[in-house]
């Protein structure tokens, strides 16, 4: 058995992930808080329009599709958070994950933990707490 | 090994951390399920079961930051900086992003170095600067800026300021101590020569300028990339800001 090595692709593209890392770090600073409101694109049949009309609304500053969700960015307090986030699931009908967003965490598993929390909890939309609804904190118990 | 080869290559990263994330779902529903027959383990056998899950929940972290890490060295130059075809998707994100300064710079007679010094002490030399040049941008930078450095090409490095809100003097003179910076630095010696004193310090050109309102990011790109031309044509060594 021989080792395998890693060759970097130099014309590798950055993917979605990678872009969704950048729309956080760019809005993000010592100063202001970041959030993420994510929602799943489940049955939507056109998640990229829901993207453009969505990303205009007050307070979100970018949106993104990630894999099998749509992630939007919004830089201001809970309470703001809340309320983009009651606008998103008026304009879409879907559940909507409230995340607040945590430099050098596991950003996308997080998001999709809370996005987990979210529809079994069946509310429009739910303010992850990893503290107490984490996959760590459910086991600890 | 054609664009197809590519694409697979783009989405892997996004398979495996998906899967990831799914392998989440499944390992709380298993907490789940377990803590509603709590009462059918003894209190060891249920520790160990959510020990066990701990465990697997830990490595799917762990996997998760090491295959994020892997992919990152995929969009790495060689010199340490972004790939250019990186950078200019990063330049796409920044088309309404107000506060963005961006400089560009060019090694002085780079062709005459690898000639003199042979090209394994030119690689050195372009690793050398590359590092300098992200060095002395990140040790200038204002607080909330975020520095993003590529390789553009050759011997020339690029780099886009987002958040960038200070006026053209303060980067001008940003940009000549970059350029001062990078021209005191040592470059080291890779092999043993017998080389005359030139090896170990090259000079740069330097140019830069700040977003309009609403300028497109490719304006502002041709702006600053036509004055690092007509910088090099009459004058090297130079920095050179452009309105």
């Amino acid at each position: 058995m021989g080792h395998t090595t890693f060759i970097p692709d130099q014309d590798r593209k950055p993917s979605s992930l990678d872009k969704l890392d950048w729309l956080l770090e760019e809005a993000y600073s010592s100063e202001r808080e970041v959030y993420i409101l994510a929602m799943s694109k489940g049955k939507l049949r056109n998640p990229e329009d829901i993207v453009q009309q969505c990303a205009k609304l007050a307070n979100i500053s970018s949106a993104i599709l990630v894999n099998g969700t749509i992630d939007f960015v919004v830089v201001g307090d809970e309470n703001s958070a809340k309320a983009v986030a009651r606008k998103l699931h008026e304009q879409t009908g879907e559940k909507i994950a409230i995340i607040k967003y945590v430099p050098l965490g596991h950003t996308y598993l997080n998001i999709r933990e809370a996005l987990d929390v979210t529809e079994r909890k069946g509310d429009p939309w739910h303010f992850y707490n990893p503290d107490t609804e984490s996959i760590d904190a459910l086991l600890k118990n | 090994m054609g664009n197809s080869h590519s694409t697979t290559f783009d989405e892997l990263q996004e398979i495996i951390i998906d899967l990831l994330a799914q392998e989440g779902s499944s390992i709380r529903e298993i907490a789940d399920k377990i803590t509603g027959y709590k009462d059918k383990f003894s209190p060891e056998h249920f520790d160990f079961l959510k020990a066990e899950l701990r465990y697997i929940n830990e490595s799917r972290k762990n996997m998760d930051s090491r295959v994020r890490e892997l992919f990152k060295k995929a969009i790495v130059d060689r010199t340490g900086l972004y790939t250019r075809l990186y950078f200019d998707e990063r330049l796409g994100l920044c088309e309404h992003t107000q506060n963005l300064a961006y400089i560009m710079c060019d090694i002085d007679k780079f062709h005459d170095y690898n000639e003199e010094y042979g090209h394994l002490q030119g690689d050195t030399a372009l690793n050398s600067v590359a590092m300098n040049f992200k060095d002395a941008l990140d040790k200038t930078k204002m607080s909330d800026e975020k520095v993003f450095a590529a390789r553009y090409g050759g011997e020339e490095f690029c780099a886009i300021l987002i958040d960038y809100t200070g006026k053209e003097d303060l980067i001008k003179a940003r940009m000549e101590q970059i350029r001062t910076s990078v021209e005191a630095h040592e470059i080291p010696l890779v092999v043993p020569a017998q080389f005359d004193q030139g090896y170990k310090h090259r000079t740069i050109t330097i140019a830069g300028s700040i977003k309009i309102l609403n300028e497109p990011v490719l304006s502002l790109v041709k702006r600053v990339d036509d004055a690092l031309k007509d910088a090099k044509k009459t004058n090297r060594r130079n920095t050179s800001i452009v309105s």
